[in-house]
């Protein structure tokens, strides 16, 4: 479980955080949905003691982040927005290979770990590649193999589906779906219609958070979107404006539609 | 075998660099050549050989100057007997100790030349330095091409002065965003229990075949 407590944080005198409280809980697909600059990026490096809170605290399984980073990264993936600042390392096993190195892996136990993270994201065969040779969707795919092979319990994508094409957003939807229970996930987006996959969502603005619940809360109130400078999914707009629940994917939404007009 | 490469330069470079005589440097021609036929590098590396011909030859263009019996007057300077000696002598010092790198390097892959440095126990530092440069520098020369025509196709009615002020500042922006993405790099390795690097390849043993090579290297120097 992961704990916010009013957590403030400032860059160079300006306030990007302020006083967020949240509760995620084991297993939920979490949604971080916000305008840009609404401050998620800033929240998702506090998770893992990225960043540390000017007052607040984040507590992560039990254990005070601020006290024990270290200890937490390792229970905390986190998935960059750029895939660029995450893939350092020349060669794709290398960078693939750090965390699990990290944690102490070594040997054939270290390359099946990679190559198991690789194949999770389709990217098998990929492991002798160098990192600048792949295209922006494969160093992304790649990025989330990196974290996958430190087997973390809750995982964290800053901006996954940004600059994916539609098989690398198909893949992101197919592994979080396969994690679905198994790991806790916390997505950001400021495009509401990703985060349909959540089990909950906490709309953030200006510092704040603004509201957290269900998609249908959230994502279904057009007004609180646009209000939040944010764009309703044509296929919530739909739904909420019949009142349907809000289908977590475009096969859920195909089978609701169906019942109601069959 | 794999691991001779680097050894292979080293030896090879040293030769060369304590050679005195232009007929001795002669002699080492037929070695690149081989190393060419070995390794069967892409045809661009020709292209590479060419440029690194031209740059050297740049670099060492002063040592035509050196005094001695003149050949040639020209605006510069007299060229003499002796500055086109020595300037051959340097010239083919460099060209050949470094063209085998380039061969190397780019039929082998410069990843591959980092774990060999990593295996013959370069220091840690150096090779990480080495393999940052090689992944971010192709990604650095891509941002600052965007800009540049980012800025070019904005850059109307302007002097020519002030284009290269623009460049300028433009530079500068590339070294801002690079400490920004050091940073944004720094955040991720420590998200991944950045402690120790994981080696570069698979921890190779430095076999004894590659020791009496370098001690044969140093005996026959």
């Amino acid at each position: 479980m992961i704990e916010l407590v009013n957590i403030h944080f400032s860059y160079n005198n300006r306030e990007v955080l302020r006083g967020i409280s949240l509760k995620i809980n084991d297993g939920e697909v979490f949604g971080i949905l916000g305008p840009n600059g609404a401050g998620k990026s800033t929240l998702i490096m506090h998770l893992n003691g990225i960043l540390k809170p000017k007052t607040g605290k984040v507590i992560v399984n039990g254990i005070e982040v601020n006290k024990n980073p270290r200890e937490v990264r390792k229970i905390v993936g986190v998935v960059f927005q750029d895939p660029n600042d995450q893939l350092f390392s020349p060669k794709v096993f290398d960078d693939v290979a750090f965390g699990p190195y990290n944690l102490g892996l070594r040997g054939r136990e270290l390359e099946e770990r990679v190559e198991k993270a690789l194949r999770l994201v389709g990217m098998e065969g990929y492991k002798n590649r160098e990192t600048k040779e792949l295209s922006f969707g494969e160093k992304k795919r790649v990025a989330i193999a990196t974290v996958l092979a430190m087997e973390p319990e809750i995982l964290v994508f800053d901006e996954p589906f940004a600059n994916l094409d539609f098989r690398g957003k198909k893949m992101l939807r197919e592994l979080i779906e396969k994690f679905r229970g198994e790991k806790t996930i916390i997505l950001s987006s400021h495009e509401a219609e990703y985060l349909t996959l959540c089990d909950r969502i906490a709309l953030l603005d200006g510092g704040k958070v603004i509201k957290v619940g269900s998609p249908e809360e959230i994502l279904g109130n057009a007004d609180l979107l646009r209000e939040h400078d944010l764009e309703v999914p044509p296929l919530v707009d739909l739904f909420s404006s019949l009142g349907l629940e809000i289908p977590k994917n475009i096969e859920e939404a195909k089978r609701k539609l169906k019942k109601v007009l069959i | 075998m794999s691991d001779l490469y680097l050894i292979f330069i080293f030896i090879y470079a040293l030769l060369i660099v304590t050679r005195t005589g232009l007929v001795e440097l002669f002699y080492f021609l037929p070695v690149l050549m081989a190393l060419i036929s070995l390794l069967k590098p892409k045809r661009a590396l020709f292209k590479h050989l060419g440029f690194l011909l031209g740059f050297e030859g740049l670099l060492f263009i002063l040592a035509l100057f050196t005094p001695g019996k003149p050949v040639v007057a020209t605006p510069l300077g007299v060229i003499t007997y002796e500055g086109l000696q020595k300037f051959s002598i340097l010239l083919g010092k460099a060209f050949l100790s470094s063209s085998a790198v380039v061969v190397v390097s780019n039929s082998l892959g410069f990843p591959y030349i980092l774990a060999e440095m990593e295996t013959l126990r370069f220091p840690r530092i150096l090779v990480l330095t080495l393999a940052f440069t090689y992944r971010y520098l192709e990604l650095f020369e891509e941002e600052a091409l965007r800009m540049k025509r980012a800025l070019d196709s904005r850059a109307f009615n302007i002097g020519k002065i002030e284009y290269y002020k623009k460049l300028g500042m433009l530079i500068g922006e590339i070294f801002a965003r690079a400490y920004m993405r050091s940073v944004r790099i720094h955040w991720a390795m420590l998200s991944r229990g950045f402690g120790e690097f994981p080696k570069l390849a698979e921890e190779r043993r430095v076999e004894p075949i590659v020791l009496t090579l370098i001690a044969l290297g140093v005996a026959l120097l």
